[in-house]
């Protein structure tokens, strides 16, 4: 018991002391950080699409991995119960209403929240750590690396998290709301940060066209004309986008995808116009608004699930579903590499 | 002329901020801290320089990352599950849709959302000045 106890002590202190090892540069933790949230993507895509169709085929004695499984005793029907129970299996296990598809989805969940919602944790608990900072041990001061132990420990929990039933932790309560609140948290945060950015680019060139002025007369002006030359750029891409979107997506029959690109074109013209009246902010952050706005509207119609209003769909081969999981993976972690960039952090440091 | 007007309107912009982070007392502790150690020194090279500004960084902005990455996580889950809701993707050929993990109503209906609230919230930074002229916005 002692013994036992004195491990599991031993076993804490070296968690804390990784997550409390932060000796290191920020870009050195961002790469580290997006490494992690990535791993979790990529494991979170294989079992939604690769494990659970596994878990849900009829015939399991041609498959290779029930093989591999069975071998292992014991193993394959712990995972089999744990993944099949809990609320997935309440709603849509039985009765003949629901085909097994939607129960494989609501299974496919899971495997998605198993990664994501350990890595949700693994972040969360470096956060309250870097606030609070306990005196645990000399780890913070020492400069090395510490993403060795943070790998190890993020492996151990997802090992331990797919023998864990759905019940306590995966299911309609949990983590559902935990990541939809988390979600609109990002959508609002995203916004926050992407005006932050079309102001700040203005105000620094800018600051550059001043100080030029303030060397010699009028030799500013060169620094005006490339935010004129910018501004021209970005909305001649906005309104290319927009004829582009209306030529491809907006087909007869699809008025889902012509409502949106015109509202898109709208809020395009009415926020343009507004700041041309009011003269308050400057053309080149209403033209990289502009900009995100189509980008955001080709990225609403590209997710349509109807294949006649939208082009971008792939087909079910397996050629077009590898080129469809390798391109969400990249978008996903690309989300994650973008936006924590450190521009927005460093701007005020 | 036109061009004459928009550049008087790029002059006018103000410094609207939005991420202003006034440094806590616990930052202006971390530079003293730093000043005190390094006050026997009477040269600063400028790679010294950035190590030093790069280990402030790694200091304030540690929490802020994370936590970043905490909502960067929430939005990877909920968009890789539709936000929850069990639903079957078909495509117009009748397969089940795994080449396109990202389709469905929910999420086309957040992205937009998401759209609207920059489209809104830009407007705001627009109209706020005029409507509160006596509100001081600059930080």
């Amino acid at each position: 018991m002692f013994c036992f106890c004195f491990s599991l002590s031993k076993c804490l202190r070296f968690c804390c002391e990784s997550f409390l090892g932060n000796g290191e540069t920020f870009a050195a933790q961002r790469k580290g950080s997006v490494v992690l949230l990535s791993l979790s993507i990529i494991l979170a895509i294989f079992f939604q699409y690769f494990f659970v169709p596994e878990l849900f085929l009829v015939d399991k004695s041609h498959s290779f991995f029930w093989h591999a499984m069975t071998s292992l005793t014991g193993l394959d029907q712990v995972i089999d119960r744990a993944w099949r129970s809990g609320y997935c299996a309440t709603n849509f296990g039985s009765g003949d209403k629901y085909d097994s598809r939607y129960y494989q989805d609501c299974v496919g969940n899971t495997g998605v929240f198993r990664p994501t919602s350990i890595a949700f944790l693994f972040f969360f608990i470096s956060m309250i750590f870097s606030i609070i900072q306990p005196p645990i041990s000399n780890a913070a001061s020492s400069s090395r690396s510490w993403w060795p132990e943070k790998y190890l420990i993020y492996f151990i929990l997802i090992c331990f998290s797919i023998f864990l039933p759905n019940e306590p932790f995966f299911n309609g309560r949990g983590c559902y709301f935990i990541f939809r609140a988390g979600s609109i948290l990002f959508i609002v945060l995203q916004q926050i940060i992407l005006i932050d950015i079309a102001y700040k680019w203005n105000e620094a060139w800018l600051d550059r066209a001043n100080e030029c002025d303030a060397i010699a007369w009028r030799s500013g002006i060169k620094w005006l004309r490339a935010i004129v030359t910018m501004c021209i750029i970005l909305y001649s891409l906005c309104i290319s986008g927009i004829i582009m979107l209306y030529h491809y997506f907006a087909k007869s029959g699809c008025g889902e995808n012509k409502l949106i690109i015109t509202l898109s074109c709208l809020g395009i013209i009415a926020v343009t116009g507004l700041q041309l009246y009011t003269c308050e902010s400057s053309l080149l952050s209403s033209a990289v608004i502009s900009t995100y706005i189509t980008y955001l509207a080709y990225n609403i119609v590209s997710k349509n699930p109807n294949g006649v209003c939208n082009p971008a769909l792939g087909k079910s081969d397996t050629f077009g579903i590898i080129v469809g999981l390798s391109l969400t993976m990249v978008s996903l972690a690309w989300t994650g590499y973008s936006w924590t960039a450190d521009d927005p952090w460093t701007f005020q440091g | 002329m036109k061009l004459y007007i928009y550049s008087n309107c790029l002059r006018l912009s103000r410094n609207t901020d939005f991420m202003s982070t006034g440094s806590s007392p616990e930052d202006s502790r971390y530079i003293t801290q730093l000043e005190g150690s390094n006050i026997n020194e009477p040269f600063l090279p400028r790679a010294l320089d950035t190590e030093r500004t790069n280990t402030f960084m790694n200091m304030s902005f540690t929490w802020k990352l994370n936590a970043i990455l905490c909502v960067v996580t929430c939005w990877v889950a909920a968009s890789l599950t539709s936000w929850g809701s069990v639903q079957v993707m078909v495509n117009h050929d009748g397969n089940f849709a795994a080449a396109n993990p990202l389709v469905g109503h929910v999420n086309m209906t957040m992205i937009g959302v998401s759209q609207w609230i920059a489209i809104i919230l830009y407007a705001w930074t627009l109209v706020a000045p005029r409507l509160y002229p006596d509100y001081d916005f600059s930080p």
